[in-house]
């Protein structure tokens, strides 16, 4: 599989950034306002925390096997019937969330500015756009990743503005309820930063992997401090409650947002906007790019790519069929998605590192660059 | 090639900009000023105040209205419709309006009492739902008829509700009445332990009269008899209007609030009947709830606050030791009895546009549990009030003794 290329472990860290990022910023920070109200940043740390073991795990586990993923290398861990269960959980898990994705972004796009726009116009765009990335190769993606990555920080410029608006009386009292409803927030972005267990598919192409591991961490604090901007901004000038009730507090937050001494900057949704398409694009080309790799490794083919077109039109028409309308799609959100998505990264990956600890297993060291392989596995 | 098909593409890119929603700007009615009010059959009547861009840019159409007269258009025009849901309202507005109907750059929108008074939850939620509706739209409620408000004439500003924003702009000078965006009203309507409120606007003759005679070739238009006038604010228990607060009330209410950027103070002289005027600076209040043993409810409110020596009729040396700090005694008086008279207004009406209730809420979460559910009707109006207030007066413009007249002249 080295028809792939190289990639470094500070764009793998990009690469899941943008498998995390988009999402976590459009219906999670209203959701986990409304189950942990006042107290949704201390749910955030709870997400942020648990989000790192998994991906701690995920990227301990990849770093067994440094040169395969893990489609390749759990049917020799856990058996060929349980092996490739797990591997096709984890492709079903990149696929499921990839329609999903494309269906958020046709809601929102619809919602906000194209109200009389079918929703598969934006859907095909976008899948089009994201099958020809995934076309073109990792490294191809993960620099457009990169080139996106750089608009990121206007989020923190526009924080400056939102933070005249931020209201501490809004967070208190602290922990009014206990912590339960804390924990119950933390679930679902918890499991949208734990994604970043894409690792286990990128491993093989990382050059550097002794890094891999910092990277992947690194990459789930990257989003959880955008996160918190939305959340503690939207929770601090709306209140909890108000947060809980809307559907996109981001972009309502940016939406509000205005300066009395410049009133020329208003409306800056616009920038929100454009860096929340830019990553809905990245999330569903990398989601679609994992489950491509991983599906072509699953059966055995020499290239995944003829199969990038139809398996993209079966993604467009399960987004269109799945959902009826926006609000069961918010639904689905709170209380399918995060169940789903944390037993195919948490428990599946955790059996599996498990499994492979007990019999003592490991990939072999690298042809190419084996002195540094074997010098992760040391330090691993 | 390559160039061609790029090209091919960026020409798609300009041609392609809206899909099914795209809209040419010459074909939007843009509306600047929304008022809902009641009709006798209890439906929703809803006015829409469109611009007429071609009044504004090129000095005025004649003839628009009756032709061949020399009368110039106005450059606004109101629609009325009535509807059981405000959409269905907006929607009859379209057998009238040859153009697609844009909210997007409303300035404010106004309540009419009857309306408000009967609650506000069934309208707020076209004002919620829709993406186009900013949140930064101001919200005012009027005693007044809401036709009259959005068709005042004033030369100064033509557009009515254009007029009206210039004026809550304005508000620093005064702080006489709140800047309530849609986005903190929905909150404060939403919020637990507080109750929201807003601007009021009415109507007022003019005070200035015309001399010239107005009728006939090369003379000037007649003064507008009457004025809109924002100030005061409306108290509202949930989603109902309850109560107004007057001018000095009002400010009461923003020193709580932390929402005064200035105004003018009248301090009485001591000893005489004579009034000094300052300009508030700038201020700044804490909120400090407590319950005593007894199960007391009591709110400290700590006002600093800093203002210039504009005007004075006293016999007041400002220069002599101790002046400065009589006036400023005196000042914080004042604004001590503003924030008074509103929260007893407030209580009169139950409505806690304080947030006493967060206060509460946040240093007495389990206390609270017990008090939120009758807070407005049984814990409000019982809370003990006590305000300090530090003031300063920080200059005093360019005089130092008081204008005195000669004594010839006093015999």
């Amino acid at each position: 599989m080295r028809e792939e290329g190289r990639i470094s472990a500070f764009q793998a860290m990009v690469y899941q950034i943008s498998v995390i990022l988009a999402t976590l910023i459009l219906f999670h920070p209203g959701i986990t306002a409304m189950q942990a109200r006042q107290d949704a940043w201390i749910a955030a740390l709870i997400a942020l925390f648990s989000a790192l073991l998994v991906v701690f795990m995920a990227a301990k586990l990849a770093l067994r096997f440094p040169d395969e993923s893990v489609i390749q290398y759990a049917p020799r861990v856990m058996g060929w019937f349980f092996g490739k269960l797990a591997g096709l959980s984890y492709i079903f898990l990149f696929f499921w969330l990839a329609y999903y994705v494309q269906r958020q972004f046709g809601e929102l796009m619809t919602t906000a500015y194209f109200p009389l726009t079918p929703n598969i116009v934006f859907i095909l765009i976008i899948t089009l756009l994201a099958a020809y990335m995934v076309y073109a190769g990792l490294e191809v993606l993960c620099r457009v990743a990169l080139l996106w990555g750089i608009f990121v920080p206007a989020f923190f410029l526009l924080f400056m503005f939102i933070a005249k608006d931020i209201n501490i009386g809004h967070f208190l009292p602290v922990l009014e309820n206990g912590i339960g409803p804390a924990v119950a927030g933390s679930l679902l972005p918890g499991a949208t930063m734990a994604e970043a267990a894409v690792i286990l598919i990128l491993m093989p192409f990382i050059s550097d992997k002794r890094r891999a591991v910092p990277a992947s961490l690194a990459a789930v604090a990257a989003v959880f401090v955008v996160f918190s901007i939305i959340l503690v901004g939207s929770v601090g000038s709306f209140g909890a409650d108000q947060t809980g009730r809307l559907l996109f507090p981001g972009f309502t937050l940016y939406r509000r947002l205005n300066i009395p001494a410049l009133p020329v900057l208003e409306r800056l949704d616009a920038l929100y906007m454009a860096i929340w398409v830019g990553g809905m694009l990245l999330k569903l080309a990398t989601l679609f790019y994992a489950g491509m790799l991983g599906l072509g490794q699953w059966l055995g083919l020499k290239s995944h790519r003829p199969l990038i077109f139809p398996m993209g039109a079966l993604l467009v028409a399960l987004s269109v069929r799945s959902w009826d309308n926006v609000v069961q799609l918010v639904n689905f959100t709170t209380e399918v998605a995060p169940f789903v998505v944390l037993s195919v990264t948490a428990v599946i990956t955790g059996i599996t590192l498990i499994v492979a600890v007990l019999r003592g297993m490991r990939g072999g060291p690298e042809e190419g660059g084996g002195k540094r392989a074997s010098a992760a596995d040391k330090k691993a | 090639m390559r160039w061609a098909a790029a090209l091919v593409l960026l020409a798609f890119m300009l041609m392609t900009a809206g899909c099914w929603d795209l809209q040419q700007v010459e074909e939007q009615a843009y509306i600047t000023g929304i008022g809902v009010d009641r009709t006798p059959e209890g439906e929703f009547k809803l006015l829409f105040q469109v611009v007429n861009p071609n009044t504004i840019a090129g000095g005025g159409v004649l003839g628009a209205i009756t032709p061949g007269a020399s009368i110039p258009a106005k450059s606004f025009r109101n629609y009325v419709t009535a509807g059981r849901t405000l959409y269905e309202a907006e929607r009859a507005m379209d057998l009238l309006i040859p153009l697609a109907l844009h909210t997007g750059h409303n300035r404010e929108v106004v309540f009419s009492e009857a309306v408000a008074r009967q609650g506000l939850l069934d309208v707020m939620s076209f004002f919620n739902r829709r993406v186009e509706m900013r949140k930064l739209m101001y919200v005012l409620v009027t005693q007044a008829d809401i036709e009259e408000i959005f068709d005042l004439p004033n030369p100064i500003i033509a557009i009515p509700s254009i007029r009206l924003e210039g004026i809550i702009r304005q508000q620093h000078w005064t702080s006489f009445f709140p800047v309530v965006r849609l986005g903190d009203f929905l909150n404060w309507m939403g919020a637990e332990g507080r109750e929201t409120h807003c601007a009021v606007v009415s109507v007022k003759p003019t005070e200035a009269r015309t001399l010239r005679p107005y009728a006939g070739p090369g003379f000037t238009a007649a003064e507008p008899l009457l004025d809109v006038e924002v100030a005061g604010a409306a108290l509202f228990r949930k989603d109902k209007l309850v109560g107004f607060l007057n001018q000095k009330e009002t400010r009461g209410l923003l020193w709580v609030l932390n929402k005064v950027r200035g105004g003018p103070l009248l301090i009485r002289c001591p000893e005489s009947d004579k009034f000094t005027s300052v300009s508030i600076l700038r201020a700044h209040a804490r909120v400090k709830p407590e319950i005593s043993a007894d199960g007391r409810l009591r709110v400290t409110i700590r006002i600093r606050e800093e203002a210039d020596l504009e005007e004075t009729q006293c016999k007041l040396d400002v220069g002599e030791a101790g002046a400065i700090a009589a006036l400023e005694a005196l000042q914080a008086k004042t604004i001590t009895a503003e924030v008074m008279s509103a929260v007893r207004r407030a209580q009169e009406c139950r409505s806690d546009a304080f947030g006493f209730g967060e206060a509460f809420h946040r240093r007495y979460p389990r206390e609270w549990r017990l008090m939120k559910e009758n807070w407005s009707e049984d814990f409000f109006p019982a809370v003990e009030v006590e305000v300090e207030v530090d003031a300063k007066i920080r200059r005093v413009g360019l005089r130092k003794k008081p204008l005195t007249l000669a004594p010839k002249m006093l015999d």
